[in-house]
């Protein structure tokens, strides 16, 4: 992973609460209440600005790679149809031993600005063998190495 | 805070179909879901289930007992795959008296995920 994107926004856009990607979401579920589930999460913060858009700056390895965790701040449900814009960013990226661990955030607004979900994705890769695990000294941010590192 | 009073769910059979329908909808296109040769190149026996689509199961149990506006928060720690074919029940679990806590095991038994829940009127809303 690259540890010096800590911070950064990875993707500014406006997206469509697409009817038809919502009906897929349905129909994956199968359930009674599938259409309000699908409005609580139509979109996936590390690919809503496409599918490099987060994996390419961060440089995650989807083959050492999984999703580790997700949190979800809900303000409101999406609407069928509406507009809602879209910051993504990494809210944290470690060295933790033999793993990277990033998490992403990504906020939705509506046309108005009103803030309609937080969502936290946390990734967890595996080292490729042989890379080293950090020193102490950047662990600790104790050296400029140790920056990104934190 | 008491436990939740969630009568456990058990979501439908996962199916390829599903997850290739579920990843398609939120556009992820990491082959981990859906190409199986590329889920084993990644050490998986089988496509594993995006993440957001296990969280939708966890959701989708909370929705149908409790409302959608009855749920502000959920903090979902995924601790295994789920596979094609796994059944996933959805469970209430307690973390402590401070948190509402949901529970999801495969057929198996095997524990896939944990969620964290805060609703409407709890203390940390």
């Amino acid at each position: 992973m690259n540890l010096e994107t800590l911070g950064q926004v990875l993707v500014e856009t406006e997206v469509v609460v697409e009817p038809e990607s919502v009906a897929l979401l349905v129909d994956a579920l199968g359930t009674p209440h599938a259409t309000e589930v699908a409005l609580r999460l139509p979109f996936f913060g590390p690919t809503v600005g496409g599918g490099d858009s987060v994996v390419g700056p961060i440089d995650l390895s989807l083959e050492r790679g999984l999703a580790g965790g997700q949190s979800f701040e809900w303000h409101r449900s999406f609407r069928l149809g509406e507009r809602v814009s879209v910051v993504v960013s990494v809210e944290d990226i470690i060295d933790k031993g033999t793993l990277h661990l990033a998490t992403v955030l990504s906020e939705y607004r509506g046309a108005d600005g009103d803030l309609i979900q937080r969502q936290r994705t946390v990734f967890v890769e595996r080292k490729p063998p042989g890379e080293p695990a950090p020193t102490v000294a950047a662990a600790d941010g104790g050296d400029g190495a140790g920056e990104s590192a934190r | 805070m008491s436990e939740l009073d969630l009568t456990p769910a058990t979501a439908p059979a996962m199916t390829r179909e599903a997850m290739r329908s579920f990843v398609d909808g939120v556009g992820d296109p990491n082959p981990v879901h859906t190409d199986p040769e590329f889920a084993a190149k990644a050490g998986l026996p089988d496509v594993v289930v995006q993440a957001s689509h296990t969280t939708a199961i966890a959701l989708n149990a909370l929705i149908a007992q409790f409302g959608a506006d009855a749920i502000l928060n959920l903090d979902v720690r995924l601790r295994g795959p789920v596979f094609p074919g796994d059944e996933v029940t959805v469970s209430p679990v307690s973390f402590g008296e401070l948190d509402r806590g949901v529970e999801l095991r495969n057929q198996r038994g095997d524990v896939v995920a944990t969620g964290i829940v805060v609703m409407r009127g709890d203390p940390d809303e």
